[in-house]
């Protein structure tokens, strides 16, 4: 790549502004102290002589002068694309792709020259990809501008006019005679007094022809030795005293010229307002408020007010932008240039960021400290081993999990401990942590400012939740109804759900139905106060009796067909008995093990009941339990639907996912040939458990392990009711 | 139309000519479309009858360039001068900036000028605007016919208010160029004083003719 050497004459400093070009060299300044940054491209078109080179070349000093480092690139198409096409022949297309990517200023002159080269043109979208993609700025000029160049690629027309499109006139009068003195005195040359003036009044179409009339003066002056007088311009150029055709027409617009800048210029705050709306939509912002007070014309005392308001609006919509940006880069608001684009919907703005920013903000992280190694409940309590479990495989085996118990130290320490397992586990996952009435209160903050969505989507990126005291959302109508929904949203995403509360969900009064019933499809355990942990083996061994009583009510539940807990836990207990015998031994009770075996080699689904008594109570009741399930069957037989045939209940697979209603497990429990899906069980008891989740929220680890403990929930329930 | 766009950085002027039918309004705007180099106006449309007689309007667009960052534009109009045609000049006057009122000099033609000049107040009432506000120029044209009235003798019956006019022969192209610059600079200034005051833009403006 050859580019052109700048021209060291054209520089800012030696280029004359007027109205004709005002705007043109402001914009090319923006550039040249920013490239990139601003009006990119910065697009330039005008008749020819009129300063577009000498703009652009300055645009190229300024850029070196501002920032050394930059690689700036000046150079016409002809020249740029010929050194394209020569090094895609040479094979060095890539090599030459690579070496235009660094140019961090492109310059190009004429690009007018394009018309009809497809070639050329497809060449040309690549490198301009490779620069802007680098933040490379690029500056074209143009005989017209770029929806007149002739077949266009529409793809290089929406790029030419991306950035800021803008033109160069003719110089009026009084720049011409600028012009006129300034290119003397560089040339250390004197003219007469009104000469200058006399060569600008000669309507010359640009800038070049005018130096040519200067030049032929100047000329003069040399050749003759001496000084030309005013009255000889015209004749020495050749302007006869009536103008020709084509001059008729050029006066005319030369004197029309001054009155439209006249206008123009007196009109300063229309102009100011002017060029605050094409600078700010030249960088891609609506200015409707600043057009509309230029319709409605402000006064001069205004106008800056209105502006001064219109930028620190744009200025904090970038602010906001950036904001977003950082926050989340791939935010979906960034795309809403419609809003973060527009002043006049900076509340939109503000309210994008909000969000946001709710969006974005950390969630409630687990309290700190607690974990199951420090927790100071016995690891023994069912509660917290259901937890570890929870915490083993999260969202798959225990989920909800709901932990229920009247200490809350106890619980929130436990559903800590199990958020600290959770996060340290999967460290990506976000675990949140939070009380029934913080959520409560979070979700009124955000109804408050608006933010409920953001809210809600913070929410959602939740790997896991734990929600302590949901005691603090009974009654409440809004905070259950997004509780219902984040639940149904994490669930689906497969994220841990965790519960906490006082009660059992059943118990929690004005809590609606739909999330009750939600909160207790997973595992529902039990803690006790704290105080009563100890005391609950003791106490599980008192209550066995009772258990067994437990154990009839299944029998009942089952005939009867009513309780739908009921038969959940019965057709549980069909597929759950075999386990229960290692489990029975995994727990260190051998010798119940070994009595629970026997007792199930006999009875299907209660030898499960009547293993979980026995650790604690003995085999005595567990003949009782099954005794009980033997005089229920014939009645579950009956009670069974006519399209549940009695050979497939009595299989784990009849309690497969597909089959979730109620009903067709109560045969089950009771079925006489549950001591055969027992056995079948007990050949595979990961594939029936699998089963029995999908089912009763129960797990195959629970029930290989800790048979003793396998339904407690279930078990006190029945006590309760017994209580009551 | 709006006249001064600052957003789009635009002026654009409605000019129309006026007068009696064969005043030579057609012939103004001919002479200008002639002068014209290519690329400064757009093709001026005519619709004339078979014997050249302005039927319905002429309209010839000028590009005057970009001046002080404005492109600046010219939009030439005559309408057709013949009594009965009084629609399509209202409608060609709607929404004009500035009124070249050509009359012809030949003194049996003085009853027509006075008519037509009339008329046009008249046509100007009915778009709510008074003749006084609007920028106007005379043009005595036909100046090289023998036996013409004189310029003061015109003056006096037609320019009892006093705007500025000038002579031409339009077929020659004298005056011709004048008139389009004192026109456009009295519309020009006129924009100009609007400006200076601040209110809403003027309501005869925004509809296009």
């Amino acid at each position: 790549m050859s580019p052109l050497e700048l021209d060291p004459r054209f520089t800012f400093d030696t280029f004359v502004v007027g109205a004709a070009n005002r705007l043109a060299t402001a914009a090319a300044r923006r550039v040249a102290d920013a490239p990139g940054e601003t009006y990119n491209p910065l697009f330039i078109y005008s008749a020819s002589g009129l300063g577009k080179t000498h703009l652009v070349t300055a645009i190229g000093h300024h850029a070196r002068k501002v920032t050394p480092e930059l690689h700036v690139v000046y150079d016409t198409l002809e020249q740029f694309m010929g050194d394209i096409m020569a090094a895609i022949e040479a094979g060095e297309r890539d090599a030459f792709r690579s070496r235009v990517g660094d140019v961090g200023l492109l310059i190009l002159d004429d690009v007018q020259f394009l018309a009809g080269r497809h070639r050329t043109q497809e060449e040309l979208i690549r490198v301009w990809d490779a620069i802007t993609a680098r933040g490379g700025q690029v500056v074209l000029t143009s005989d017209r501008p770029p929806h007149e160049i002739d077949a266009l690629d529409e793809r290089l027309l929406s790029r030419f006019s991306g950035g800021l499109i803008v033109d160069i006139g003719a110089p009026d009068y009084e720049t011409r005679v600028a012009i006129v003195r300034r290119k003397a005195e560089e040339g250390g040359h004197t003219l007469g007094d009104g000469v200058a003036e006399a060569l600008a009044r000669i309507a010359f179409g640009n800038v070049r022809e005018l130096m040519g009339g200067l030049n032929r003066l100047l000329a003069v002056q040399e050749l003759e030795g001496r000084a030309v007088r005013e009255d000889e311009v015209a004749a020495i150029l050749g302007q006869s005293e009536g103008a020709g055709e084509h001059d008729e027409f050029a006066s005319f617009l030369a004197e029309i010229s001054d009155t439209v800048s006249e206008l123009v210029e007196a009109t300063a705050v229309e102009r100011r307002l002017a060029d605050a709306i094409l600078r700010w939509e030249g960088e891609g912002y609506r200015t409707r408020r600043l057009e509309s007070a230029l319709q409605a014309g402000v006064g001069n005392d205004e106008v800056e007010a209105v502006i001064r308001g219109f930028e620190a609006d744009v200025e904090r919509l970038r602010e906001i932008a950036g904001e977003i940006s950082a926050l989340e880069p791939d935010a979906p608001e960034l795309v809403r240039r419609d809003i973060l684009r527009d002043p006049d919907r900076l509340a939109e703005a503000e309210s994008l960021l909000g969000e946001v920013r709710e969006r974005t903000r950390p969630l409630p992280p687990p309290p700190e400290g607690f974990s199951f190694e420090r927790l100071a409940l016995s690891p023994d309590l069912f509660a917290v081993r259901a937890a570890v479990a929870a915490a083993e495989q999260p969202g798959t085996r225990y989920n909800p999990f709901f932990v229920y118990g009247p200490g809350r130290a106890g619980r929130t320490a436990l559903l800590a401990a199990l958020g600290e397992r959770l996060q340290r586990t999967a460290p990506e996952g976000t675990v949140a942590f939070v009380q029934g009435a913080a959520f409560a209160a979070e979700l009124i903050q955000a109804l408050e400012r608006n933010r409920v969505d953001g809210w809600r989507a913070r929410y959602r990126r939740a790997t896991a939740l734990i929600l302590d005291d949901v005691d603090a959302l009974a009654g409440t109508e809004r905070a259950q109804d997004e509780l219902f929904h984040l639940f149904e949203a994490l669930h689906r995403t497969g994220a841990q759900l965790v519960f906490g509360a006082s009660r059992p969900p059943q118990e929690l009064d004005g809590l609606e139905e739909r999330l009750r019933t939600r909160l207790e499809s997973g595992l529902v355990v039990d803690l006790p106060a704290e105080g009563e942990a100890e005391a609950e083996l003791r106490g599980v061994a008192d209550e066995a009796g009772d258990a067994a009583e437990g154990a009839e009510a299944v029998a009942e539940g089952a005939v009867d067909a009513v309780a739908a807990e009921a038969r959940d836990a019965a057709a549980a207990e069909a597929g759950e008995a075999p386990e229960s015998i290692e489990t029975a031994e995994t727990a260190g009770v051998a010798d119940a093990a070994e009595t629970a075996e026997a007792a199930h080699a006999d009875d299907g689904a209660d030898a499960v009941e009547s293993a979980g008594a026995a650790e604690t109570a003995g085999v005595a009741e567990t003949a009782g339990a099954a005794e009980v399930a033997e005089t229920a069957e014939p009645a579950a037989v009956e009670a069974a639907a006519p399209e549940d045939p009695a050979p497939e209940a009595t299989s784990s697979e009849a309690a497969a996912p597909e089959t979730p209603a109620p009903d067709a497990a109560s045969p089950e429990a009771a079925t006489p040939d549950a001591s055969d899906a027992v056995a079948r069980h007990g050949d595979s008891p990961d594939a029936a458990g699998e089963d029995d989740i999908a089912r009763t929220g129960t797990d195959p680890w629970f029930l290989s392990r800790e048979r003793v403990f396998w339904d407690w929930p279930y078990v006190e329930e029945r006590l309760v009711e017994d209580w009551e | 139309m709006s006249l001064v766009n600052y957003s789009a950085r635009e002026i654009t002027c409605k000019i129309v000519y006026y007068g009696p039918g064969r005043s030579g309004k057609t012939t103004n705007l001919q002479y200008v479309h002639a002068r014209v180099p290519d690329g400064r106006k757009g093709q001026m449309v005519s619709l004339a009858t078979e014997t050249d007689r302005t039927l319905f309007f002429d309209y010839l667009p000028l590009d005057l360039g970009s001046i002080s960052g404005f492109r600046t534009r010219l939009q030439l109009y005559t309408v057709p001068g013949q009594v009965y045609y009084n629609a399509t000049r209202k409608l060609v006057l709607r929404g004009a900036d500035g009124v070249v009122f050509v009359a012809d000099s030949q003194r049996e033609q003085m009853e027509e000028n006075l008519e037509s000049l009339r008329n046009l107040q008249e046509n100007l009432l009915e778009e709510g605007f008074d003749i006084r506000e609007m920028p106007l120029v005379l043009q005595y044209n036909k100046r090289d016919l023998p036996g013409v009235v004189p310029v003061e003798e015109m003056e006096d019956l037609l320019n009892f208010r006093g705007v500025p006019s000038c002579t031409a022969s339009a077929v020659s192209g004298e005056g011709v160029f004048d008139t389009l610059r004192q026109i456009s600079e009295l519309v020009l200034r006129s924009l100009s004083r609007k400006f200076q005051q601040p209110i809403s833009p003027p309501q005869h403006r925004t509809s296009a003719p």
